[in-house]
């Protein structure tokens, strides 16, 4: 595989983009990452933090940033729909204004278009993540992001609707989706989001996404990232956050032909509760990666992370774990389980987790398992007359409750509850 | 009803019953007594269908037919009933559903129509209320963070809903305090009449005060070795087991 074609590929690409926006800073933006992306390298499986995950597949086709879609298109089977809520539509990575419905009365939402050069101060931080966390991903986002969102609560506010972010992608085939979210939650603020991530057909497409949420002192977010991709799909989330900060973050990825999500927490104050929860189904060849960093920085916080995994056919899973708890982080709470059912004896997981404490004084825990549906317990259900695939249902129902009994949302609980029930009548292979 | 004939059965290879003979007639009740891994609970898994269990030898005929290439949900169709000793905890699942999918999947094999909510609710309530059971119940998830008792009793309750032909009870009273343990031995007297049987698996004598036997069989090493009426419970109680070993 010749990476330096593909990369000359999309350095083109990115040379011939004409920015939308007013800033002539998203101009520079675009140039400097242009450079970066220029110097940066596509990962091998040589790669420690891509060792079970080859990308080759995906440096094999082409993408191209889409074209807005003219076309009226259905979108209401996609959109979670049974509660007031704030709705902002992508369709291949661009904003739709025709069929997003938001009215911020006490917050603001900004398309990145939007931005002038009075941004400058503004922009300038947004795109300018620390060295260490940028990747070839990452950059090209950045060098493609045209398209955008600056979501920012003020402090004192409560947002009381949710916003859903409906990104509806693989319209066009061959799209290439780059979009760009900045999530800003004030002090003592509090909001919460669901990115909901849909493929329209069986096209190919690329999805770059990449999400910054910053929680400031004593703010709350609760976010969703809920993928139902067909395709491939990069997700990068970068957190940071502030003394007394809440998060509850949920990702959900229930299909994807490639799916790998980077997450990194930084605490770096106290009091702080980061609470990553993670579910991943993969069925057919599919491959799912969970990668996720959590950064202790101070003393007196708290992480709590469970992923839980459903695989079937001949699909992959791969979750790595980091906790770091800097030395002067003490009194920390690092706990951290991942924990996955094969439904197939081919489907495979490969799971680990990697631990740097240099604090003495903290409790950490880890648990990584491997395994099939518990014999007993199917037992036990059938013992009642209630058939095999049912029996499976409710055991996986019941392995996935942990997850989904956190959510708050009935509509994406029911979603997730239904997904879980499809992978199984949908399992291609019947072995044992 | 069931007719269990010279029956050998082994789990990870290891042969656990060694020739089991047994008979059980409509309206009876009968106690399985033994110390501890002679194999009761190896019997009660293998007619429920375990399949970690292998029959190797006899047969097992329940309601005249060979059961042998039976499912476990085949026979829980047919009706037989196991009330574990360890019951199960599915977290997610409410005693709801459960127990409504459950009847559901027993009404079909009867030839009967799903059961409408309302029809399900009140013979849920009527069910509980023979147990003492709170309506909070209903809406847990099964046996998720009950306690002992109220895992047992959640058992007894299944057994009243789905009314099974055969029911087999696994250690019921242990982990029960003497006025759970009149609760639910009251359960099963409930359900007992002239066309079902009960055949109870138990360490100690303690439940047959409650839910009296007809027949007593003494399992020792995967054999009965000895049977008898109801006073064999209260002999075995007095002497132990060893008195008839040997
Ligand atoms: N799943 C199993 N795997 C291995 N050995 C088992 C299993 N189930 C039962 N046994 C063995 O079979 C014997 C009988 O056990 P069991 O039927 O549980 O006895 P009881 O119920 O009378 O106490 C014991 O030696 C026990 O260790
Ligand atoms: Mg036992």
């Amino acid at each position: 595989m010749d990476f330096k074609k593909v990369k000359d590929f999309y350095s083109k690409q990115i040379a011939e983009l004409k920015v939308t926006g007013n800033s002539f800073l998203i101009e520079e933006i675009k140039n400097s990452s242009l450079n970066e992306f220029n110097s940066a390298s596509f990962p091998s499986t040589k790669d420690e933090e891509w060792k079970y995950t080859d990308i080759t597949p995906l440096l094999q086709k082409e993408f191209f940033i889409a074209k807005k879609v003219k076309d009226k298109i259905n979108i209401e089977k996609f959109i979670f729909n049974n509660f007031p809520q704030n709705l902002i539509v992508f369709i291949d990575g661009i904003f739709s204004e025709e069929y997003s419905k938001y009215e911020p009365s006490n917050f603001q939402i900004k398309n990145l278009t939007s931005f002038t050069n009075d941004d400058i101060t503004f922009l300038q931080d947004y795109f300018d993540i620390s060295g260490s966390k940028k990747n070839i991903f990452t950059i090209m986002n950045a060098a493609f992001a045209g398209e955008g969102f600056f979501i920012y609560v003020p402090d004192n506010t409560n947002v009381e609707l949710p916003l859903q972010i409906l990104n509806i992608n693989g319209y066009s085939n061959n799209a290439l989706i780059t979009p760009r979210y900045f999530i800003y939650v004030g002090k003592n603020s509090s909001l919460k989001i669901i990115s909901n991530n849909r493929h329209f057909s069986d096209n190919s497409y690329f999805v770059n996404n990449y999400f910054d949420l910053r929680l400031a002192r004593n703010s709350h977010l609760d976010f969703y990232n809920i993928l139902n991709e067909n395709s491939f799909s990069y997700n990068f989330t970068n957190i940071l956050m502030e003394r007394e900060s809440n998060l509850n973050h949920f990702s959900i990825s229930l299909n994807g032909k490639f799916i790998r999500n980077d997450l990194t927490a930084e605490l770096n104050d106290e009091n702080i509760e980061c609470n990553l929860n993670g579910l991943y189904l993969s069925k057919s060849d599919n491959l799912v990666d969970n990668h996720t960093e959590v950064i202790h920085a101070k003393p007196n916080s708290n992480s709590n992370e469970i992923y839980k995994g459903i695989l079937t056919d001949k699909s992959h899973g791969v979750f790595n774990g980091k906790i770091i708890v800097a030395p002067q982080a003490q009194k920390t709470n690092a706990f951290q389980s991942n924990r996955n059912i094969l439904l197939s004896k081919d489907a495979k997981v490969d799971t680990k987790p990697q631990l740097e404490i240099f604090a003495d004084d903290v409790k950490c825990s880890h648990g990584a398992t491997v395994g099939s549906l518990d014999e007993n317990s199917k037992f036990y259900i059938k013992s009642r007359g209630i058939p095999e695939d049912i029996a499976n249902k409710m055991l996986l129902k019941a392995f996935a409750c942990e997850i989904i009994e956190k959510i708050e949302i009935k509509d994406i609980r029911k979603y997730l509850t239904s997904e879980i029930s499809n992978l199984l009548t949908e399992k291609k292979s019947l072995d044992n | 009803m069931l007719k269990i004939k010279n029956l050998y059965a082994t789990v990870e290879g290891k042969e656990i019953l060694k020739g089991i003979n047994l008979e059980i007639q409509e309206g009876e009740v009968h106690a399985i007594m033994g110390p501890n891994g002679s194999g009761k609970s190896t019997l009660a898994n293998v007619l429920a269908g375990h399949n970690n269990y292998k029959v190797t030898q006899g047969e097992i005929i329940f309601e005249g037919k060979n059961i042998f290439d039976l499912s476990v949900e085949e026979r829980a169709k047919e009706g037989i009933f196991l009330a574990f000793q360890y019951p199960v905890e599915i977290p997610g699942v409410t005693n709801y559903s459960f127990l409504k999918t459950a009847l559901n999947e027993i009404r079909k094999q009867n030839n009967l129509e799903e059961i409408d909510s309302k029809e399900f609710m009140d013979l849920l309530n009527k069910k509980m209320k023979i147990l003492d059971m709170d309506d909070v119940f209903i809406q847990r998830s099964v046996n998720q963070g009950f306690s002992g008792g109220e895992k047992k009793r959640n058992e007894i309750l299944q057994l009243l809903m789905l009314e099974p032909k055969l029911a087999l009870l696994d250690e019921t009273d242990s982990g029960l305090d003497i006025d759970a343990l009149k609760i639910v031995s009251n359960g099963v007297n409930v359900f007992r009449n002239k066309n079902n049987a009960v055949l109870a698996v138990t360490h100690y004598q303690r439940l047959l005060n409650y839910i009296v036997p007809d027949f007593v069989h003494v399992l020792s090493k995967g054999r009965i070795i000895k049977s008898g009426g109801k006073e064999l419970a209260l002999e075995l109680e007095e002497k132990g087991y060893d008195w008839i070993k040997g």
